[in-house]
């Protein structure tokens, strides 16, 4: 059965094993495994043959901007701009039993307002070193 | 709960404007802000000198103070017992009446540091930037005519929600205004922005949500 997106959480923390807090206001995420396959295909071969190179992960996230979410969106904002460190932990069904867990970069921090919409966030993380998945 | 985004503002800065020796505005003396059109106090020119002096006229170090120029205050230790003068330029500031909408990110480049050995790549960041957008109807030439008659950085204020707070005010340039009109539309633009460092080396600020 597939699983409702309405339940997903995307939570951050300054320390890996620290407390994790959810990102409030947050309506869509995406979070994106890349095993960056390398072509290792010969002459003569018919078929693309490879083998995985590097992996990477990066996330985006965005729903509507909230001035006081300290812990989530202005977190998020002073690991950008001081270049702290920052874990994110999506949790895939909104339990801990289904989530990426890994530290990241935050690359970038969009705020948009239009006169006749809302005040929206946008929010791009990189994924430095291995992640942790639970399943 | 979510903004709507009627209620957002986008100031600019006008040309810079000279303080000569102001004293410290704050009760405690501990804490000088620029106060003029806006109630949260105008911002520093981002590149001008500011000279910080006692009132007996000795000129203190950069060291004896924190300059916040997006802010417009310069913040003294609480250990302090003098009482401060402010020699330098500030940017008045004024909204943009014309304004339907804007755009601000800030980004940062990473490097890839991975290692031979590795089965994930790691990363270090780089350089940081800001950049964004105001769309405007033609009636408010106000930006427009900055994209070619300033030469100087200028300054983006953002409000939310409230003139009393911002939510990030940030130095830069105005780099392109792109106009567009369609018969059964009207004349909009929409102005790009392009950060610059100020010469505490901060781009962008905000008040209400941490330092940064």
């Amino acid at each position: 059965m597939a699983t409702a997106g309405k339940n997903t959480l995307v939570q951050v923390s300054t320390a890996t094993g620290g407390t994790y807090t959810t990102i409030a206001e947050m309506n869509s995420q995406s979070a994106t495994l890349n095993g960056a396959s390398l072509d290792v295909t010969a002459f003569g071969a018919a078929w693309k043959s490879k083998i995985q190179g590097l992996k990477d992960a990066s996330y985006q996230v965005s729903g509507f901007w909230k001035s006081t979410d300290t812990s989530g969106q202005t977190a998020v904002r002073l690991a950008l701009v001081n270049d702290s460190t920052l874990f994110v932990r999506v949790e895939i069904d909104g339990t801990t039993t289904n989530y990426f867990l890994q530290e990241i970069k935050v690359t970038d921090y969009s705020v948009k307002s239009a006169v006749d919409g809302l005040v929206e966030l946008s929010m791009s993380f990189d994924g430095t070193g291995a992640p942790t998945l639970s399943t | 709960m979510a903004l709507a985004g009627k209620n957002s503002l986008v100031f600019v800065s006008a040309t810079g404007k000279t303080l000569t020796a102001v004293a410290t505005t704050a009760a405690d003396g501990l804490t000088f802000q620029v106060a003029a059109t806006s109630a949260q106090g105008e911002p520093f020119d981002p590149l001008a000198s500011l000279t910080v002096a006692t009132s007996s006229g000795g000129t203190v170090s950069s060291t004896g103070y924190t300059l916040y120029r997006p802010n417009g205050s310069v913040v003294f230790p609480t250990s302090s017992t003098n009482a401060y003068t402010i020699t330098g330029t500030y940017l008045p500031t004024a909204q943009i009446a014309a304004a339907h909408g804007f755009f601000y990110k800030i980004t940062a480049d990473v490097a890839d540091v991975s290692v031979l050995g590795a089965a994930w790549r790691s990363k270090l960041q780089t350089k940081l930037d800001v950049s964004g957008s105001v769309d405007d109807y033609h009636t408010d030439l106000t930006l427009g005519n900055l994209v070619t008659s300033s030469s100087q950085p200028i300054c983006l204020t953002f409000y939310q929600a409230s003139t009393a707070s911002f939510d990030a005010r940030a130095y830069g340039f105005l780099d392109a205004d792109a106009i567009k009109s369609a018969v059964d539309g009207v004349v909009d633009g929409t102005v790009s922005f392009s950060g610059s460092a100020d010469a505490n080396g901060r781009a962008i600020s905000f008040s209400t949500r941490g330092a940064g």
